[in-house]
Order: structure tokens, then sequence, then C-alpha cells
């Protein structure tokens, strides 16, 4: 038994799942998902540099026109939000593919249309001018006054193939689970869930499986709504309707919220999948994991409205709902999730490597986070914090420090164990920068909504720029850590493509 | 999208010589799918390939001689329609009906079987048709084709050639030469084919001036109208590429068992 | 509630506890015991857990109640407006009937957009953020705030509107009554 093989059986004996399948069947999706990850990540490091553009402009350091700075920000947003996705989608694929059959031209073809889709996004705000925003709130992308309806429309069709191919690979997954595990009821483990775990005749999925098809159904139904938002969008561009500003603000936030929010769901599918592997404890799915997790297909599509509390237009009811259902969503994610993977490491003996300490980072940054948005869902405390600097720090912690960061974790550990090199210790190091700087950076977002410091501002007052020039200095240590882990992949990058095809063979 | 004063003109061009050509290319092919290939005799070559290749004949026919073609030098929309229908139509259906025609291509002399794979190698075909795209774009050049017709015919030709080049390492390659062995190859190169026209197409849409004042002396054509066509000649070879490239992906790429054999 | 420098405090806070846990687990991961005996303990911190995380959220969302910023329920904690002004948001720049206010009574904005969606957002003469509401086109809300004290205070936009969107302020003056 060659030493990768037996490691493979004691995985499996253990019940974890290693990523290449014993009849490599999964090589070439493990490719794809490697090249999601790269493509993402890629494109997230280019959107931090225009992200460190806007915190030196707002910082006063580097001020660039306005008309420039909103373009840049557009691109920012968007960007960040389809590149953070791409990555954890593809991680998660490669995750699921040794035991669910995936087709890798499916997902290429995803792929394909997902870029085609950024593309457009990019083309349209800096060659075409477009300024409105990642989340083109209707009706400011046709009424911008400072760029063409050709920009907006561009715009659009951009947003409309990023749906597309993440519909496609949304109902692709979906697809492919139900068929390993002989349908929707089986995959959900509603029979056991409904008996409170005394039906055990079904097998249980394993729960990156069961993530997988959560976060499937939920991308579905986003994907679905952006791609049908749309239509009154277009037919409005066109001069043909009008559309009611509520219904589109609900509209465009179901489908952008859920994008966003849909990449720390994944992120957490990796964390389930890589650290077993990590700990040597396999992580059950337990009738806590089922509930959890088929409760999140729910209401990870209802708190999307507490982004609406400051339009009083809004029902009450809907406002008080989405309040119940931004905390009810805290329960789940962290009772379970977070806590099972502090369990999961407390006393494993685990082996602190670049990767679980990216993983550890992420599971902390999403706790933080989500405190931060849990008080920012509460009415009354969104009076004073809605559309300042406070929201930017909540997502940015959920994003860097939560799905980004299990994102980078998850890559790490693909690349270490198909090219079978373990990671420099130096990327160790690399990982204290990145979670100091980013820290430094997030918190510095908190203090400045804690001051009332609106956001979307391409121009800050002379004492609102100390927040942003704190922050620079943090946001540089985090580029070198980042620049650290870049270069330690690449160096180990071809050796696991290579692997995908199987061990090498010892000469 | 704007007004467009110009009026369309419906009719077809008449061009003997033109027609001629692509009659006895059509001929010419016919023999030689009837025959199984141009050096063996006993390949048997589907009717998909023959469509295939009288579609292409028949698209270069349409983009050339119908309203289309005639309104090129009245209106850049139809211009743009034209070389559109050119380079991601009818260059990727001449190849899938040529391409296997070459398969046995161990007959040929080496020059001749090296040619393709040399120029059709990923990067070279990129280059050469992303060259040629912009630089015919280039106002000077694109003026030059609308004032003398022989360079117009000379701009076709390279436009067909360059992206016969292009669409060979996806559609023609054959086993002896396939450059382009994984999906991930074909999706970058896909990607890199897409990006490049898509941003030509986005300059042009965005520009904010007329870039070929010689469609400004086109009876009934204003600045306004001459700048709203361009607008429309933009996201003429933008939106369109972006399907075009879709349907290529879905097309080219391929499950990996098929990839395997093919490399072997 | 409505004092976002006690807000970033509790955050601070329950961010602190949560640390101190988080590194305590991290550093605790050493030397290794097996997973059934986690497993019992695991249970009774999740169901714990459960109980106590509800009993806040629940307790929580019953003090929300009565501190809901919208016109009905402010009117309910502040009595019926004594002073109704119109503020009309267009791309850029704030249309606002009157901007000479009282200290201490209740005051409703009928907020309103003539273009896009801008955000009316009152700051004080601090810069402190006290209340806001989207000015939505098509709709008109109603925002009932009472001033503490006199000042010059400092309407913001806040919701993204387009390139002028950081330069749409106004001035709103609240005197004593006389």
């Amino acid at each position: 038994m060659t030493p990768a093989s037996r490691q493979a059986a004691l995985a499996d004996a253990a019940g974890l799942t290693p990523l290449l399948a014993p009849d490599r069947a999964n090589s070439s999706v493990l490719r794809v998902a490697l090249a999601y990850l790269v493509v993402g990540l890629g494109s997230f490091l280019l959107m931090g540099l225009l992200g460190l553009l806007m915190r030196l402009d707002q910082g006063g350091i580097l001020v660039i026109a306005p008309v420039w700075f909103y373009r840049v920000m557009t691109l920012h947003g968007a960007g960040m939000v389809a590149s953070i996705l791409l990555a954890v989608t593809g991680g998660l694929a490669g995750a699921v593919s040794a035991t669910t059959r995936l087709s890798a031209r499916v997902l290429w073809i995803a792929l394909v249309i997902y870029v085609i889709g950024t593309s457009f996004v990019i083309l349209a705000t800096m060659v075409g001018g477009f300024g409105g925003g990642w989340t083109v709130l209707y009706p400011l992308p046709t009424h911008g006054l400072v760029w063409t309806l050709d920009a907006a429309l561009a715009m659009y069709a951009g947003y409309l193939f990023v749906a597309l191919g993440l519909l496609l690979y949304s109902v692709h997954m979906l697809h492919a689970l139900a068929s390993a595990h002989g349908g929707l009821v089986r995959l959900f483990a509603l029979r056991f869930l409904f008996s409170f775990g005394r039906d055990t005749r079904d097998p249980l999925p394993r729960p990156p499986e069961l993530i997988a098809g959560v976060i499937s159904i939920d991308s579905i139904a986003a994907a679905t709504v952006g791609a049908l938002y749309l239509v009154p969008i277009f037919l409005h561009a066109a001069g043909v309707i009008s559309v009611d500003a509520l219904y589109a603000k609900n509209a465009v936030l179901l489908f952008g919220h859920t994008m966003a929010n849909l990449s720390i769901y994944v992120g957490a599918g990796l964390v389930y999948a890589a650290l077993p592997a990590f700990t040597g404890r396999p992580w059950r799915t337990t009738w806590a994991v089922v509930c959890a997790w088929d409760l999140i297909i729910i209401l990870m599509l209802t708190n999307y409205s507490h982004h609406l509390y400051a339009d009083f237009a809004q029902p009450v009811g809907l406002q008080l709902l989405a309040e119940i259902a931004s905390y009810a969503v805290a329960l789940p994610s962290f009772i379970v999730t977070i806590i099972g993977a502090l369990a999961l490491i407390y006393r494993s003996g685990i082996r602190w490597t670049a990767a679980p300490m990216l993983m550890a980072l992420g599971i902390w940054g999403w706790v933080f986070g989500g405190l931060g948005a849990v008080l920012d869902a509460t009415i009354p405390v969104n009076q004073v914090l809605h559309n300042t600097m406070w929201v930017p720090a909540h997502f940015h912690t959920y994003y860097l420090l939560g799905a980004v960061a299990f994102a980078w974790g998850y890559l790490f550990h693909m690349v270490r164990e198909l090219s079978n090199q373990r990671a420099s210790r130096a990327s160790s190091i690399a990982v204290w920068l990145y979670g100091i700087g980013g820290a430094g950076f997030i918190l510095m977002f908190f203090v400045a909504g804690a001051n009332s410091v609106p956001r979307r501002y391409a121009v800050h007052l002379a004492q609102w720029q100390t927040y942003a020039r704190v922050a620079i200095p943090f946001v540089i240590v985090l580029a070198l850590g980042l620049a650290w882990l870049s270069w330690d992949l690449a160096r180990r990058f071809m050796a696991a493509w290579r692997g995908t095809e199987g061990p090498a063979l010892q000469s | 999208m704007g007004t467009v004063s110009v009026s369309f003109v419906w009719g077809w061009e008449w061009d003997p010589p033109f027609v001629a050509a692509l009659v006895v290319a059509e001929l010419v092919y016919v023999v030689l799918w009837a025959r199984g290939g141009i050096v063996s005799r006993s390949l048997r070559l589907p009717p998909s390939r023959l469509t295939a290749f009288t579609a292409a004949m028949a698209i270069i026919a349409i983009a050339l001689l119908s309203p289309i073609g005639v309104n090129g030098e009245r209106l850049l929309s139809m211009h743009m329609v034209e070389h559109d229908l050119l380079i991601w139509v009818a260059a990727p259906l001449v190849l899938v009906g040529v391409a296997p025609m070459l398969d046995r291509a161990e007959r040929f002399p080496a020059v001749v079987r090296k040619a393709p794979g040399y120029l059709g190698r990923p990067l070279v075909a990129w280059v050469t048709s992303t060259i040629l795209l912009w630089v015919w774009h280039a106002p000077l050049a694109y003026e030059w084709t609308l004032a003398d017709e022989t360079v117009h015919h000379i701009e076709h030709l390279s436009f067909l050639g360059a992206y016969l080049l292009y669409w060979w390492p996806l559609i023609g390659s054959s086993r002896e030469i396939d450059s382009l062995p994984t999906n991930g190859a074909r999706v970058a190169y896909l990607v890199a084919g897409m990006m490049q026209s898509a941003l030509l197409g986005a300059l042009i849409t965005f520009h904010q001036s007329v870039l070929y004042t010689a469609y400004l002396h086109v009876p009934g054509a204003t600045p306004v109208s001459a700048l709203a066509n361009q607008r429309l000649a933009g996201a003429l070879m933008w939106y369109p590429g972006a399907i075009i490239f879709t349907v290529a992906a879905v097309l080219v790429i391929r499950p990996p068992a098929r990839l395997a054999t093919r490399a072997a | 509630m409505q004092n976002p420098h006690v807000i970033f405090a509790v955050l601070i806070a329950l961010g602190v506890v949560w640390t101190l846990g988080w590194a305590m687990i991290m550093a605790r991961s050493g030397r290794s015991i097996a997973v059934e005996q986690l497993e019992r303990s695991e249970n009774r911190i999740r169901v714990g857990l459960l109980g106590g995380l509800a009993a806040i959220a629940i307790v929580l969302f019953v003090l929300t109640l009565p501190r809901l910023p919208f016109a009905g329920s402010r009117r309910a904690e502040l009595g019926p407006p004594q002073l109704t002004i119109t503020a009309t948001a267009v791309q850029w720049g704030w249309i606002i009937s009157r901007d000479r206010l009282t200290v201490g009574v209740p005051i409703e904005f009928d907020v309103t957009s003539r273009d896009v969606n801008h955000d009316f957002a009152i700051y004080d003469p601090g810069g402190r953020l006290l209340a806001q509401v989207q000015a939505m086109p098509g709709y008109t809300n109603r925002l009932v705030y009472r001033f503490r004290a006199p000042g010059t205070y400092t309407v913001r936009c806040l919701e993204y509107c387009g390139l002028g969107h950081h330069m749409m302020t106004a001035r709103l003056t609240v005197a004593r009554q006389e």
C-alpha cells in the first residue's frame, strides 16, 4: 500500500471522504473545481485592488474623480460577489465530486457563461461608465445622468448571464445529488427529520452533500428571481411600462442579498468537507445537522428584507417578519455549524497548517460579522446604522474573514492533497497577516459606522478620512499575507493539477 | 435605440465572379464529400458535414449579396452583421465541413500537413484573429474598405481566413494535432476570443463620436443617426458574440472520456 | 438602542467574549481525546445555547416593538405631530418646505423623491446620525421625530443615487420654543 492509499483507506474507515475517488472518476471535476477556485480567488485579488483604491480615495490619500470612484465601487461590488461565489461553489463541487457524479462538461459551460456575464459588467463599468452600484437599484441604472442607457443594459445583460451560469450549476448539482441519493426526500433526509431521528431506513447524505442540495435550491430561487426581475426592468428601459419602486427593491434584494448570503453557506460546506480531514474526526449527519440545514433553505430566503427597514412603505408585518427571520437564521448556523466545528477541533490533535488556520479564521469572522449583522437587523438600531459604514463592515467581515477565508483554506487543502506537497511554513505566518490585517480593516469600518459615517460616498469629510487612513496599513498587511499565500499555491499548482489524475507513481 | 434616417435598400447584389467562386467551391466540396475525403476513398462523411459546408456558402452569399451586404455601405450596423456572419457563422461551418477530410492527412506532403498545425497553434490563431479584427476597425483602414472595393474584398477574405484560423484549434484539429487537448484549455481559448471582440464591441458602442465619417455622407444620414447606428453596431458585435461563444462552449467542451480518445 | 457608540460597545463586548471562547478552543486543540467523550457535552451545550439564544432573541424582539421608527409607532409614542414638513429628494439636492424647526415637539417629515431612491437622514450638530427614512419615487414615507436639543442639524442623503450622492446636504435649524 502506498502512503497515499493507506491514508485514503484510513480516512474511509473513519467516515472521511478523500478528494479523489478510488476509481478516479471525478478527476475531471476536480480540475474544474480548481479552475473555479483559481479564477474566483484571482478575480477577488483584482477586485481587492479596486477596494484599496476606494479606501485610499476615502482617506484623502489618492483622490480620484467621483465619477470614477462610483464606477470602481460598482465593479468592486459586483465583481466581489460574483468572484467569491464562483470560488466557493467550485470548492463545493470538488468536495462532493468523489461521491456524486457531476459532469465536468456542464460545470465548464457554466463557467464560460458566468465569465461572459462578468465581462459584460467589467465593460459596462470601465468602458461604458456605468456607476449605478452593484445593487442596480431601480430606477438609478437608467437614471444615472452621467452614463448611457447602453451602459445600464450591458450591466443588466451581465447579471442575466451570471444568473444563468449560476442556474446551470445549481440545477445540475441538485439533479446530480438527487440522482445519487434517490430523490430529494432522501437528499434532505426528510423522513429522518420529521421522525426526530427515529426513521433511519434511508442512508443519510454526508453534510457537504446536504449543504450542496440546500444552496442549490436557494441558488435556483435567487437566480430565477433575478432573471424574472430583469424582464420588467428591460421593459421599463424600453419605455413600455413603469415599475413600482417598492416591488423593484424587494425583487432586486431577494436576488442580490441571497446571492451574497449564499457564499457563506457554501463556504460552510467547505468547512464540513475539510475539517474532518484536518482533525481526523468525521462530521456525522446528525439530526441537528439535518434540521439546521433544511431550515436554512427557507430562512436564507426570508431575511433579505432587513435591508428595507428604512423603506417605510414596506408593510410593517413584512418588516417584523424580516427581523424575526434575521434573528432566527443565526441560530442554526451558530448552534450547529459553528459549535460543531469547534467541537471537531477541540482536543483533536489537529496540525495547524495554513489550511486549517484559514478555516479557523473563517469561523471567527463568521460569528463576529454575525454579531454586527444581528445588531443591525434590530429595527430601532437599524435607524442609526442603515447605510452607514456599519453595513460594509458586517458584509466585509462575512466575506473576507468568512467565505473568502474558507475558500482559500479549501484551495490550500485541495492543492496539498492533490500535489502531495505541504504548504510552506511561512504560509502559517501569512495567515496571521491575513487575519490581523483583515481584522483591523473591518474594525475600522465598524468604528466609522459607529460614528455615523455614510457608506458609498466618493468624498469623505476631513473628520471621516481618519478611519480610512487607519484602515490602509491593515490592508497592506492583508495584501502581503494574500500575496504570500498566492505564491505558495502557485508553486504547487501544476503538481496539484496533474495530481487530479491520481497520485504520482513512485519511481 | 435612436433613429435611423438612412433608408434601407431592399435588393440583392449580383456579382457573377463571386457567385461563380462560391458555386465552384461548393461543387468541389460535394465531389470530395461523395468521394470520402481528399486523400482516401474510404472515409464515410456524414450528411451533416455537407449541410454545414453548404450552409456556410449560403451564409457567405447572404452576408455579401443580400440587403445585409448591400446596406453595409450605408449603415455600420448592417456592415457589422455582415462581418458577424462571416467570422462567427460561416467560418466555423466551413471547418465543420472540411475538417474531417483532413483527417487522413498523413498522405499529404509534410509542409501541407504541418502548416495548419503551426498556424493553428492556439496562441498564433488568437493573436492573428485579434490583430486583424482590430486593425480593420481602425477608422483609416475601415474607411479605406468603404472607398475601395478591392480592399473591401481583401478585408472579407482576411476576416474569413483569420477566423478559420481561430476556430481551427476548436473544430478543425484532428487526432495528430489536437492543440487544445483539455477542457480547461478550450475554455481559456474561448474566453480569450470572446473577450477581445467584446472589448472592441464595447469600445465602439460607447464611443462618443462617429468613428467612420464616411457614413455621415450617406443620403439621409445625420450625425445623430450615424452615432445611434454606431451604438447599435457596437452592440451587434458585443451581444451576439456573447451568444455565439456560449453556443460554442456547449458544442466544443467535451465530456472527458471523449477527450481522452481524441488525444490518444 | 439608538446610540451607535453604545451599539459598538455591545459589539466589542460580545466580540471579545466570542474571541476568548474561540481562542480557548483553538489553544486546546492539542492533546487529543476521543470524540465520543465530547458528544454528550456537545449536545448539552447545544440545547443550552438554543434555549438561551432563542430567549435573548425573543426578549430583543419584544423590546423593539415599542421602539419602531415607523410613523404609526412614533405617533403613538410621541403624540400627534405638531408640524408637518415635506422633503423632496432630487438628484442631487433637497427641497424642504421649512428648515426652521422647534425643539421638543413631534415633527412629521413627509419624504418622497422625484427621481431615484434617496434617503433622508438627520445628523445632529456633532455628526451623529439620529433618524432616517428612504425617499422613494412614487411613495411618501413619513418620519416622525422629536428634536431634543437646539442647533444646526444636517440632512444627508444615505441611499446611493449617483454622481452627486455625497453632495446632497441640507441644513435644519432647530430652535427653542418661543
